[in-house]
C-alpha cells in the first residue's frame, strides 16, 4: 500500500501496470527505458525523467528509473 | 553441459530460468511523487527449495476449487540467482551499467582461475552451459548476488518470461552449492 492509501507496491510493478483505485487518485508517470525507446506515449512529464539511463547495454543488466506524480482529480 | 527440461505443469520450480526479470532497488511514495529504480535482470535461475515452491502451488490451485486453503505453505516469495553470459563476466563488464568494474581474473581460459570456475570448483560462482538447443550463452550465477521476487508477480508473469529449467540432479547440484556457499563460515585474520 502506499501513503495515499491505494495500491502500488507489489501489484505488478514489474510491468509497470499501475492502477490506483482509491477514490479519485489517479498516477501520472513517466518512465525511461532503454528498451522502449522512441515511445512516447507513457512519458507525461519530461521534467522527471532520469537522464542517464539511455547509454546502457541492454544485453547487460541494467538500471530503469521510474519517476512520477500521484494526481487527485 | 547443464541438461535441461521444460515443465508445462504451471508450477514454478527450482531451477527454472526467466527472462526479464526485475530487482526493485526501491519504491517511495512522498508528498505524491512516486520515485522507483529497479535492475532488469536477462536472466534469472529460482534457487527456492522444490518441496516449498510444489506446496505453495498445491495451496495455490485451491482458490481454484474453494478448499480452504492452509496459509502456512503459502510462499511470499521466490528466491532467484541472476545469471551473467559468461563472456561479459569474464572481462569484468556484466555490471558496467550499474557502475561497478568487477574482477578480470577470468579471462584466460587456460589459467587456473577461469578453469577452476568452469568446473565449478569455485563456491562462490555457478557455470552453466545448455548447449545448443537452448538460447542461453554459456553463463555465470555469482552467488553473493541473488534476490526474491514477489511469488504472485512472478506466477503473473511465468508463461512470457520462462525460458526453460535445470534438470533434476542439476538443479540439486547447483541448490546444494549455493546452500554450501550461504552457510560457509569465514574464520578471522586469515587462519
Amino acid at each position: 500500500m502506499n501513503n495515499n492509501g491505494g495500491t502500488l507496491i507489489g501489484e505488478n510493478l514489474s510491468s509497470f501496470d499501475f492502477a490506483l483505485n482509491n477514490g479519485g487518485t489517479t498516477l501520472q508517470y513517466s518512465e525511461r527505458d532503454n528498451v522502449h525507446n522512441g515511445d512516447d506515449t507513457n512519458q507525461k512529464d519530461e521534467s522527471l525523467l532520469h537522464p542517464s539511463v539511455d547509454t546502457q547495454d541492454v544485453s547487460k543488466p541494467y538500471r530503469i528509473i521510474f519517476k512520477g506524480v500521484l494526481v487527485h482529480d | 553441459m547443464t541438461n535441461s527440461v521444460k515443465w508445462d505443469d504451471g508450477q514454478i520450480h527450482q531451477g527454472d530460468v526467466y527472462c526479464d526479470i526485475d530487482y526493485i532497488e526501491y519504491a517511495d511514495v512522498i508528498d505524491g511523487r512516486v520515485d522507483i529504480s529497479k535492475i532488469r535482470y536477462q536472466y534469472v535461475m529460482v534457487l527456492s527449495q522444490e518441496c516449498d515452491l510444489t506446496q505453495d502451488y498445491r495451496e495455490r490451485k485451491k482458490r481454484t476449487t474453494g478448499e480452504p486453503m492452509i496459509y502456512d505453505k503459502v510462499l511470499q516469495s521466490v528466491i532467484v540467482v541472476p545469471m551473467f553470459n559468461y563472456e561479459h563476466f569474464k572481462d569484468g563488464s556484466h555490471l558496467s551499467n550499474l557502475g561497478f568494474k568487477m574482477a578480470t581474473d577470468y579471462i584466460n581460459p587456460k589459467k587456473t582461475p577461469a578453469k577452476t570456475l568452469m568446473q565449478n570448483n569455485n563456491p562462490r560462482y555457478h557455470y552453466i552451459d545448455f548447449g545448443e538447443s537452448i538460447p542461453i550463452v554459456p553463463s555465470v550465477m555469482d552467488f553473493k548476488r541473488f534476490f526474491t521476487i514477489d511469488i504472485n508477480t512472478l506466477y503473473k508473469i511465468k508463461d512470457s518470461h520462462y525460458i526453460c529449467s535445470v534438470d533434476t540432479l542439476f538443479r540439486e547440484r547447483t541448490s546444494q552449492r549455493f546452500s554450501n556457499f550461504l552457510s560457509r563460515i569465514g574464520l578471522p585474520g586469515g587462519v
